[in-house]
């Protein structure tokens, strides 16, 4: 099935590599040459405009990957009408703007003016995407190996050279709400949208766009958006392939020659440090119910407090936590709810943004289910972690999960320069990536214990129920509810 | 990251309920099809820098016992005492996953742990299967019980609605390939356990025939899957008909739903099947028509009609495999996307195609394939449909030399053929609320 989308560690060691060192004359600065946890060579590059590139050199790989990042997404943008938050400041970006920006890039640009002539130019080297989150933007290019450098060079002009006229925007503001109304089919959606802005204060479709927020954007907004977003020090490459079969220093002439020269804006709307802030209020649950006829079941979604990018430790406790409660072997989860036989299934999502994070946990139940008991038992299920730390044969079963999970995601290059860049600026470094199976390797029961604690308080979530329609029988009954 | 359990859907696996048990009337008569039909075979793919070890072994089902491959799943996964202590020691001793899921036409048993320990695989996937399976009556109701309100669900889903319209259109009512999540549901409430663990072990007794994949780095040596030979084995009652659509263009459909925001528009076409010469060609038309290709150049970039399109082969019924091409798109714009797309496969049947296009779908499907080489799981997805189909998996360059060799003409005849009014057969259908339906032709 494909569908079209736009959306969307042991010791290292240091080792030469690529014939490029810190004596080089160039401006731009090797920060450090590793071997990663792979045993792939990785090269960190820092230009003194901030921009950063990283370097993954795969012998032999039957393709190479790219991407370029900028390290803020929707975030920065006002909240749409009738969402506003106290947690972000108003920053003058419409909503959606963000996205749209996203795909204006690779409608035309300075180098060339036929409409959409850059994605076909794209096209014919291999396959490309982008991605808008609410704290990130990436562009990604996969490619044979000998295509890197052509691939590298049109994605450098997509991303550095916008024009912002009009027959661009308002063909990509069609796709925008084509893409929107795709993505908003089910009434999961509107759950998980509701779930999200529980949790965060922001709606979850803010980074889509509406297609009333979209319509007011002009070529205007998007150049002012452009020009103070898409800055060096905000911004990275990330390659990862067979570099063998390119010139390396042809292909880092050329990033200086581009990136490398960018100058930094001096005037921001926006604080740098902007990210998503989670809201829950300490020992008061946040309940609400959602009624959306296309349901025919309870559907329950519940967001605890969890650690960030940078918590690296509780970061891995969590991974471990979220393994634990419905691992098909372990899972001790999914027990507990099935005392009441009637549970149809439930997922866990550990999702850590820059300074904070959510453990997400859905429940779906026939209608005759009661959310508060489901509640209950997850909490209790927590609690009991907090207690009794996880038996240890479970624990290096779990930890040895954890470390295949790893290296199979790591050994895809589109994947990995996916985890690169969002380490290296989520987190603001490639440590725990590069330190991953030692960290691993060391974790206690007790550390994801301690985690559990600091994160986990009594009676603190926002729960989200979805029912099919407002029906005594199925409220709510646990907790405060606002 | 996020762990689930089992989870079937249409859209993701492929899985389409079928029921098949005592008591329960099959339709139709056909000659018999035994699992045990084919001889034993299996293959090693060598990827050096793979850090872990994975394996598939297949077992072929009549297709129409698909639901009650999903029962037997059940019963692997969490059979009895002894299977839950069974894998979670593999688990905690060896950091080995090994868990079974249940396809329209075969039970997959999956394998995944480091490759240190590959040589006692076999043994183990041997253990596992042969465990006894005396789960509790009343443990099973309660995975029955899930399972059908996992039915209940998607029954409900607008895109489960259009597909089940969609196959009764195309295969005729009262087939196996068009039975509904409704009926499907009707079957599995009758299903006792002995039932599936007596089906179990006639299938288990007739392993002569499973396929298997390992994919592992050069320091393992090749893997040799267990085989049992034992057991009579279990007989298909039926086969299908294949589509009951006279050549042709039939449709469109139309399912009416309020509740979705945009109208669905479905294609089924006839599709060559994975063993067939001319698959490889459907395969460089199905890169053709997907991704950046046709149907995205057409209704996206010079119409602005849809954002996505999803395609997918359908070989539930390996017999009669289907090519689905679905869209959704705004209720006023909806009679336009439909003539648009009519008017792309016109223009495709006729093989107004530049050698150029076939060209670039090559080159697209090179790098999607060579993207798939680097993981031991992506290498089994790419060869599951061929080891299903009774052939051998392919290498990386066996892959693209069989692309290579597929040539413009190859592609223009097969798109004359499946396309064609006198010798294809091709359904369409639009699920969309009443007043969008009513502005659209009659069939």
């Amino acid at each position: 099935v494909k569908v079209t989308s736009h959306f969307r560690p042991s010791q290292s060691r240091r080792a030469p590599v690529f014939g490029l060192n810190q004596s080089s004359s160039k401006p731009l600065s090797l920060q450090y040459e590793v071997v990663g946890p792979l045993g792939y060579p990785l090269s960190l590059y820092r230009f003194p405009n901030g921009f950063q590139v990283v370097l993954e050199n795969r012998a032999n790989a039957p393709v190479s990957s790219l991407r370029v990042f900028m390290n803020t997404g929707s975030i920065i943008e006002d909240a749409m009408s009738g969402s506003v938050s106290s947690l972000y400041p108003q920053s003058g970006f419409k909503p959606g703007a963000t996205h749209l920006l996203e795909h204006v890039l690779y409608t035309h640009n300075q180098a060339d003016r036929r409409l959409n002539g850059i994605a076909d130019q794209l096209d014919k080297i291999g396959q490309f995407n982008a991605h808008t989150t609410p704290e990130m933007v990436d562009h990604e290019m996969t490619c044979e190996p000998s295509q890197l450098r052509p691939a590298l060079s049109v994605m450098t002009k997509a991303v550095l050279s916008p024009v912002f006229d009009g027959s661009g925007i308002s063909q990509e503001k069609r796709n925008v709400n084509n893409e929107v109304a795709m993505r908003h089919h089910s009434a999961e959606s509107g759950l998980q949208d509701r779930a999200f802005q529980a949790s965060t204060g922001r709606a979850l479709f803010q980074t889509g766009g509406r297609p009333e927020d979209i319509e007011t954007i002009t070529p205007r907004d998007l150049a002012a958006l452009y020009k103070e977003t898409y800055q060096p020090e905000k911004m990275a490459l990330v390659v990862s392939g067979d570099l063998s079969r390119v010139n390396l220093t042809e292909m880092l002439t050329d990033i200086e020659a581009s990136f490398g020269r960018l100058k930094n804006s001096k005037n921001q709307s926006y604080d740098n440090e902007v990210s998503l802030k989670t809201q829950f209020i300490h020992a008061q649950p946040v309940v609400q119910t959602v009624y959306d006829s296309r349901l025919s079941y309870c559907n329950l979604m519940l967001s605890f407090p969890a650690p960030s990018y940078r918590d690296k430790v509780a970061r891995l406790a969590f991974y471990v936590v979220a393994n634990y409660l419905t691992d098909p072997v372990y899972g001790i989860l999914k027990p507990a709810l099935e005392r009441s036989g009637n549970v149809i299934n439930q997922s866990v999502a550990f999702n850590p943004s820059k300074k904070s994070g959510t453990l997400d946990i859905e429940i779906h139940a026939p209608l005759q289910s009661a959310p508060s008991w489901m509640t209950l038992q997850v909490l209790q299920t927590l609690a009991l972690l907090k207690t009794q730390p996880i038996p240890r044969e479970v624990f290096e079963g779990i930890k040895k999960t954890l470390t295949l999970q790893y290296t199979v995601l790591a050994q895809r290059t589109d994947k990995n320069t996916l985890w690169l860049g969002e380490e290296l600026l989520k987190s603001g470094s490639l440590s725990f990536y590069l330190a991953c199976p030692e960290l691993l390797q060391r974790l206690t029961p007790e550390d994801v214990r301690r985690a559990l604690c600091h994160f986990i308080q009594e009676n603190t979530y926002t729960a989200t129920v979805g029912l099919p329609s407002v029906d005594p029988g199925f409220a709510y009954k646990e907790g405060a509810s606002r | 990251m996020t762990v689930g359990y089992f989870y079937p859907t249409a859209e993701n696996t492929g899985f389409y309920p079928r029921a098949y048990f005592e008591g329960y009337t099959l339709r139709g008569v056909s000659p018999a099809f035994s699992v045990a039909q084919t001889g034993p075979r299996h293959d090693n793919i060598v990827l050096p820098q793979s850090y872990d070890l994975a394996g598939r072994l297949y077992i072929p089902i009549p297709h129409e016992h698909g639901l009650m491959g999903v029962l037997m799943t059940q019963l692997l996964n969490h059979g009895s005492r002894q299977t839950d202590v069974f894998l979670k020691s593999l688990k905690e001793r060896e950091g080995i996953t090994l868990e079974t899921n249940g396809y329209a036409d075969a039970l997959v048993v999956s394998i995944n742990g480091p490759a240190k320990a590959a040589v006692s695989w076999p043994a183990l996937i041997e253990q596992y299967l042969t465990l006894p399976l005396r789960n509790p009556p009343d443990q099973f109701s309660i995975q029955r019980e899930h399972l059908l309100h996992e039915l209940n669900i998607q029954r409900d889903q607008p895109s489960i609605q259009l597909n089940e319209k969609m196959m009764t259109l195309y295969f005729g009512e009262n087939q196996e390939d068009s039975r509904s999540t409704s009926e499907s549901i009707e079957a599995l409430g009758l299903v006792e356990v002995n039932q599936v663990t007596r089906y179990y072990q006639n299938l288990l007794g007739s392993l002569s025939a499973p396929a298997a994949l390992f994919v592992h780095p050069q320091s393992v040596s090749d893997i040799v899957p267990p085989y049992q030979n034992q057991g009579r084995g279990v007989q298909s009652k039926t086969v299908s008909p294949g589509s009951r659509i006279e050549p042709g263009h039939v449709g469109p459909v139309k399912v009416p739903n309020q509740s979705v925001n945009q109208s669905l528009l479905q294609w089924l076409i006839r599709a060559p099947k994975v063993t067939d010469p001319k698959y490889p060609a459907f395969m460089v038309l199905m890169q053709l028509m997907e991704d950046t290709g046709l149907i995205h150049q057409t209704l996206r970039t010079e119409a602005g009609l849809i954002y996505g399109s999803m395609t997918e082969y359908i070989n539930q019924n390996p017999q009669h495999p289907v090519y689905r091409i679905q869209f959704a798109v705004d209720f006023d714009k909806t009679p336009e996307a439909l003539k648009l797309f009519q008017q792309l496969l016109s223009r495709v049947e006729k093989g107004q195609l530049k050698e150029e296009q076939v060209k670039k779908a090559k080159e697209k499907l090179r790098l999607d394939i060579a993207s798939h080489w680097q993981t031991a799981q992506d290498i089994l997805d790419l060869n599951q449909s061929r080891l299903a189909a009774g052939m051998r998996a392919f290498s990386l360059a066996q892959w693209l030399e069989i692309i290579d060799r597929v040539s413009f003409s190859e592609v223009k005849a097969l798109c004359k053929d499946i396309f064609s009014s006198k010798t294809g057969r091709t359904a369409c259908g639009v699920l969309a609320p009443q007043f969008v339906l009513d502005r659209l032709p009659t069939q």
